[in-house]
């Protein structure tokens, strides 16, 4: 584009109505020839500084740049509002959705038995022999192999027909063969995990005995100490020393418990780290078992870390896991040798893994773990020939893992701690022959004591006694008259103490889950009034985004005082309520809730009081239909377990249809070009969408039906070796693939030439190259050691960050806009005619030359999207780095359709929406669902090496999130790709108020991010009444419950990213805009 | 895509001045009955071989695909004007252009002794023999048909992979599938329209006024769209499998559109663009 224009005085700029008239500004580049444009302002400052006129501009200028900046901070603060909103709603929504169950501090101890007839029981002997029951070790050795699955220990059976053995089966051979051969010395059983199966609550799970509540889960990161009765603080109060060695994960749990000379903790997050937990733990373990050490301990716990790491890294059908589970063997066979007739062996996993290695949710490979227990002398017994063999998988005779707590107490001779609703394990008190009912019954009566007295206290605490309690208390009495009548006889025999133990039995059973049940005890309260703020919230916003039909920055003023006074109140008025006692709850929490409230009716009155700016919110054209059905349809599919396990196809045949639509809308365009260019990218658009879907990573539930491709294989975590090839290829094509769009506008230039052909590309490059040397550290292909490996990849991927965000943003802020402009002197123009040359001192006539003019806004912005690009595409797998270079080409495509379809203009609905349903399509295509174990924590440490708060959850946010974290930052291009250069017009301004087209942007930039958060306002608040409403489903755990959280997690990430980088971006592109061309 | 709200969508807007208008049903007893008929029998064909159908897909389909070609080829010979005809058709209209918009927004019901075009196509038909007629009617239909297997299939097999069909596995089903398709949406529109260039530009930017041919072609692809939503349901039938569910949409979105398309729609064009935005653009050009 090349439009000769001579140049005049500031005051002489051409009218640009001319311009604006244009449908669709993408003609501009063919029509600039013949229209006047703009005279930078830079120039014009350069060559006419003659006197008042230029000043009196300037000072309008400054005007009005200092009215676009107090709108867009105006506008940032309304934005804030709404993101409080959505977090005071989730958070009020979470506290009544998550369990809770109140904890007890109630401890056990020796002297008090749990029944009353103190004489009656027999067993209590002095202190040394054990209390509450008679002891059967002196020692122990805890060894918790982390994520030891069932199916790893047993040997392979194939369960479907042509099934062959995974690379994890029959690698650790020892558990089974003892318990097979030498069934009096040791015994293996399914340990089935409740979950979530993070290793913390598993831990809290295997030694206070209690079930775990879902608040804690995902505080992997930090642990908090536990205060409730626990295995290891009744061991401290016998007087035990104790021995950790292993996951330090033990030491946020159980502070201070454990000898401070013998105990080695070991970093537990760094999942890349095969080896330096497991060598840790044997360096420090067998020492102590020599004879001469044998003093200095009495109950070690060992946690290996090697076969979860493999999981993580690799997943379980890896040569690595093959070795790691050999060591293992190698481990427990020496342990085997070295542990003498006093001590116990207990070797357990807290968890298992999925198909791909991962855990936390409640899947059965993810819950079903092994336990082992081994004994020197025979001690172990089976009370039917049906149990003498370990079940060959781990859905028959399963054992909560539970059992451990009162099975491990009564056998160093603890009290059982107090809120403990395991059950003794059968084997460990059958005794050698299996048929030592007596002493079976002893300790489940015990147990069972100890369990009614908890549910006694708990019903006391809670301050309420429902009918629950009472039909497991009949259990109870049933089973005590059986003991009395049984006692009463003398000398009982076998068949009656069987019947009195399985009486024992029954009750303990029925009240864990009795338990489940309570404790799956919702605040509906709670949840209704999170409901009820996010709803309202939504309706606000419908309003505020699509219902507004004059400016919206003129809103912002009184929008935001009345907010701010209005939730000032509401804040003081709750936390009065609280205060006199009306409110039950914490001020902050009751101060939260009516401010929000209260915020919500001044907002409305400011939106809803003057009905002349008001239109209903409903769509005039069939694009705001689509975009409504999009969002309406998706959100309506959440409440059904199908449509929630296949959003990701569902996301793919709306993408497709919205292709197809405006690939029919483009050829209904009059002009040629735009029916091409639209036809053009509506099929690249469709074609692009379902290339990236085949990058893919399945679900458990969408099991047989796909194929997993994200990884090398459905059982694994890395990525095969052709992979390693995609991030070459994005660092090939993707830089061309954003040029050729700049160019397409002519705006390949400026900064645009700087940063997208060099920056961009070196940053891919690096990206690649750390990449590579990742897939070499997995495959040991290079010689060098893992340590150099590491680094060398710690720094590549901390240059490439430093590019993205420390150079990018720089560049951002302060380059100019892509436009080149040349000054030719001399050649005549028929034009200047028209215009008086107000500079005498200027002969002749200069024609300037701008290229890149016709996309002016939107080219400076998307520089800002580059950034985040590559950011978040180092922080991807192979996979998804290819999947995030086609989901940019898919913006600057559906960037490309917006205009050709005059839809930029317009502020049509569906330009938002279609990149919201664009990021979510990608979340699913890199390599994540909506699953807790589809978090790829590991990325953590692709810059770190160790965990660094706050950059590793961040790091994490940008793997996870990135695909909307990049549509989002994307948002403000959907009303300014192509859009016209708009100036004030100063013919028409009068000195006190000027129009300001920069408003009139600023204000179709809030409606479009205030759109594109509607959707996902929308999908959470379907979300989160879905799971609400459907909080006894079955699925809850599995499917609607994570679909919320990732629901509420989305929406709050969108809204930062609008707040702090998207909209926030918009002030700098508008700013350099204006520092060349004027207000 | 989405007709489902007729209200705004679906408007009723002057005629551009080079548009061809919509098709009527020969003004014959024969035609105008079996063009009642055809829809039915395509829904009752569908009906009777469904069970065979959830059985065996691919056989059923491929047995099915002649039959269905058969019936369409019939209802084309027998209801609607071949392409030369409605050529003639529309020039007599552009004489007339005039009264010929005037009369689509008047009830379609009664189009056809509105419409001059119509009458004289009737007397032109009239003097020629059954035979000539015949041929004039056989060709394009076998041209049609030619057409449709060689270029509407493979487009519509694109189409679904596009849509989400399985790309590796499926290949009959997809293929069969979109054959079905394309014989419901082309089959008539080549007969009537030919490779008319500016009406096939038409037919892709969904611009056709509202006709049976028209109607049925969109409703087609519309039912297809919403046969694909029982598909994810966990319900474990039989019928869920890939093709079916998409086909009967298909079926069912034919004799809908077919339906509509000749009475209450009829005439009417699918709108996608803001009202106040065309006219703004409008007066901008």
């Amino acid at each position: 584009m090349a439009s000769g224009i001579s140049l005049g005085s500031g005051s002489n700029r051409p009218d640009l109505n001319g311009l604006q008239t244009t449908a669709s500004p993408s003609r501009l580049s063919e029509r600039n020839d013949t229209q006047k444009t703009p005279v930078p302002k830079a120039l014009t400052g350069r060559q006419s500084r003659p006197g008042k006129e230029s000043n009196g501009q300037e000072s309008v200028d400054d005007g009005l740049e200092r009215e676009f900046k107090l709108r867009h901070l105006g506008s940032l603060g309304v934005l804030g509002w709404i993101l409080l909103l959505h977090v005071v709603g989730i958070f009020f929504f979470t506290k009544g959705f998550l369990l809770t169950r109140m904890v007890l501090e109630n401890k056990s101890s020796c002297d008090v038995l749990p029944f009353a007839d103190a004489s009656s029981h027999s067993a209590v002997g002095k202190k040394n022999e054990g209390c509450w029951h008679q002891k059967s070790f002196e020692k122990a050795i805890v060894i918790v192999v982390d994520a030891l699955r069932y199916d790893f220990t047993t040997p392979f059976v194939s369960t479907v027909e042509g099934e062959t053995s995974h690379l994890f089966h029959d690698n650790i051979p020892v558990l089974y063969e003892t318990a097979v051969n030498t069934p009096e010395n040791a015994f293996l059983l399914p340990f089935v995990a409740d979950p979530p199966t993070t290793t913390l609550q598993r831990l809290k799970g295997l030694t206070t005995g209690t079930l775990p509540t879902f608040v804690d889960a995902g505080s992997n990161f930090a642990g908090t100490a536990i205060d409730e009765d626990n295995l290891v603080a009744q061991l401290r109060t016998a007087g035990k020393n104790l021995v950790h060695l292993g996951d330090d994960t033990w030491h946020s749990l159980f502070p201070d418990y454990f000898d401070p000379e013998l105990t080695r903790p070991f970093d537990s997050f760094n999942v890349w780290d095969l080896h330096t937990v497991d060598n840790g733990v044997n360096g420090h373990l067998f020492p102590l078992l020599h004879p001469e050490n044998a003093t200095k301990w009495d109950v070690i716990f060992g946690h290996y870390l090697g076969v979860d790491h493999a999981g993580h890294r690799y997943g379980p059908d890896h040569p690595a896991m093959g070795a790691k589970l050999r060591q293992m063997d190698q481990v427990i066979r020496d342990l085997i040798a070295k542990v003498d007739d006093n001590t116990l062996l207990v070797v357990m996993g807290d968890h298992g893994m999925d198909s791909k290695g991962d855990h936390g949710g409640e899947s059965n490979d993810e819950v079903d773990a092994a336990l082992w227990m081994y004994s020197k002398r025979k001690f172990f017994g089976r009370t039917s020939p049906d149990t003498a063999v370990p079940p060959k998988t781990a859905r028959e005779r399963s054992i909560p893992q539970i059992d451990l707590v009162p099975t491990l107490s009564l056998l160093l001779g603890l009290p059982i701690p107090f809120n403990n609703l395991g059950s003794p394990i059968e084997e460990a008190f059958a005794g050698p022959g299996g048929q030592d009912w007596k002493n079976l019954v002893a300790v489940n009566r015990l147990t069972s004591a100890q369990i009614k007295r908890y549910q006694h206290e708990y019903a006391i605490t809670r301050g309420a006694d429902d009918g629950q309690e009472f039909r497991s208390l009949s259990f109870w009495e049933t089973a005590e008259d059986a003991w009395q009548r049984s006692s009463k006889r003398g000398k009982p025999n076998a068949e009656a103490l069987r019947s009195v133990y399985r009486s024992y039995r029954e009750y303990q059973r029925h009240t864990l889950d009795i338990c489940r049940a309570l404790w799956a005890k919702f605040d509906v309260l709670s949840m209704i009034q999170g409901v009820g703020i996010l709803l309202a919230g939504l309706v606000l916003l419908v309003f505020y985004a699509r219902g507004i039909r004059s400016d919206r920055t003129e809103l912002t003023k009184p929008l935001l005082s009345v907010v701010g006074l209005s939730s000032g109140l509401g804040a003081v008025v709750g936390g009065c309520l609280t205060f006199s006692g009306v409110a039950d709850m914490s001020i902050a929490e009751s101060s939260a809730l009516s401010a929000a409230v209260a915020s919500i009716l001044g907002a409305s009155w400011v939106v809803f009081a003057k009905p002349g700016h008001l239109s209903l919110p409903i769509p005039n054209s069939l694009w705001g239909w689509l975009a409504v059905m999009f969002t309406v349809t998706q959100s309506v599919g959440f409440a059904s377990n199908s449509y929630t396990i296949w959003e990701d196809e569902i996301l793919l045949f709306f993408l497709s249809t919205f292709g197809v639509v405006s690939g029919i809308s483009s050829m209904r365009q009059t002009l040629t070009a735009d029916r091409v260019l639209g036809v053009y990218h509506s099929i690249l658009f469709v074609i692009l969408g379902r290339i990236a879907s085949f990058s893919r990573l399945c679900r458990e539930e969408q099991m047989p039906f796909c194929r997993s491709t994200y990884y090398a294989s459905a059982t694994s975590s890395t990525s095969a070796p052709w992979q390693l090839a995609i991030p070459f290829l994005v660092t090939l094509i993707l830089p061309a693939v954003v040029k050729s769009f700049y160019a397409g506008s002519k705006s390949y230039e400026g900064a645009a030439t700087l940063w997208v052909g060099y920056g961009f590309r070196l940053g891919l490059f690096l990206t690649s190259i750390f990449w590579m040397l990742e897939g070499a550290d997995d495959g040991e292909w290079f010689s060098l050691s893992k340590e150099t490996l590491k680094s060398i990849r710690v720094i590549l991927a901390q240059l490439v960050l430093g590019l993205a965000f420390a150079v990018g943003t720089t560049a951002f802020i302060y380059s100019k806009p892509c436009v080149s402009i040349s000054v030719t002197q001399g050649s005549a123009d028929s034009e200047s005619k028209n215009k008086p040359t107000s500079s005498p001192s200027q002969p002749g006539r200069t024609t300037v030359t701008i290229l890149g003019f016709g996309n002016i806004y939107g080219t400076r912005l998307f520089l800002l999207v580059v950034n985040f690009c590559l950011a978040i595409v180092l922080m991807q797998k192979p996979m998804g780095q290819g999947a995030m270079g086609l989901l940019l080409w898919q913006i600057l495509s559906l960037l490309e359709i917006l205009d050709t379809n005059a839809l930029v203009m317009s502020n049509s609905a569906i330009g938002p929406i279609v990149l919201a349903l664009l990021g979510s399509f990608y979340f699913f295509k890199t390599g994540h669902q909506a699953v807790l174990s589809s978090i790829q924590w590991e990325t953590a440490f692709i810059p770190l090496s160790s965990v660094k708060y706050p950059w590793s959850p961040i790091l994490v946010v940008l793997n996870t999130f990135g695909p909307q974290i990049l549509t989002a930052v994307a948002v403000p291009l959907t009303v300014l790709w192509k859009r016209p250069l708009q100036l004030h017009d100063q013919s028409r301004s009068t000195s006190s108020m000027p129009n300001n087209p920069a408003i009139k942007i600023l204000s179709d930039v809030v409606q479009a991010a205030c759109t594109y958060i509607l959707y996902f306002a929308t999908i959470n608040l379907a979300t989160t009444m879905w799971a609400g409403h459907l909080r006894r489903h079955l699925m809850l755990y599995r499917i609607f419950s994570p679909r919320f959280m990732m629901g509420a997690t989305v929406l709050g990430v969108v809204d930062i990213v609008l707040i702090l980088f998207s909209v926030a971006g918009v002030r700098w592109g508008m700013l350099s805009v204006g520092e060349i061309f004027g207000w | 895509m989405s007709s489902t709200p007729p209200s705004p969508s679906l408007a009723q807007g002057p005629a551009p001045p080079k548009s061809a208008p919509p098709i009527h049903v020969l003004p014959n007893n024969i035609s105008k009955t079996y063009a009642l008929i055809h829809p039915v029998l395509l829904l009752a064909l569908v009906a009777l071989r469904f069970d065979a159908l959830v059985t065996d897909p691919v056989a059923e389909l491929l047995s099915n695909l002649p039959f269905l070609a058969l019936l369409q080829v019939t209802f084309v010979m027998t209801c609607l004007p071949p392409a030369g005809s409605a050529k003639d058709d529309d020039d007599n209209n552009k004489s007339t252009s005039a009264n010929s918009t005037s009369n689509s927004t008047s009830n379609a019901g009664s189009g056809v002794i509105l419409k001059p075009g119509k009458i004289g196509l009737r007397r032109k038909n009239t003097p020629k023999s059954d035979s000539g007629n015949l041929s004039a009617k056989l060709l394009p239909a076998i041209l049609s048909l030619t057409l449709t297997t060689l270029l509407a299939t493979p487009v519509l097999t694109i189409l679904l992979i596009l849509f989400g069909a399985p790309l590796t596995t499926h290949h009959a089903e997809t293929l069969l599938c979109a054959a079905h398709m394309a014989v419901l949406t082309s089959t008539a529109l080549i007969y009537v329209h030919g490779v008319d260039g500016s009406i096939w530009k038409e037919v892709w930017g969904a611009k056709r006024p509202a006709d049976a041919v028209w109607g049925a072609a969109l409703g087609t692809c519309v039912g297809a769209w919403f046969g694909a939503v029982p598909i994810p349901l966990d319900w474990d039938r039989p019928w869920q499998a890939f093709p079916i569910t998409i086909l009967i949409g298909a079926y069912i979105g034919y004799s809908v559109g077919f339906g509509l398309g000749r009475t209450v729609l009829f005439g009417k064009r699918l709108k996608i663009e803001e009202e106040g935005d065309v006219v703004d653009s409008k007066k901008v050009d």
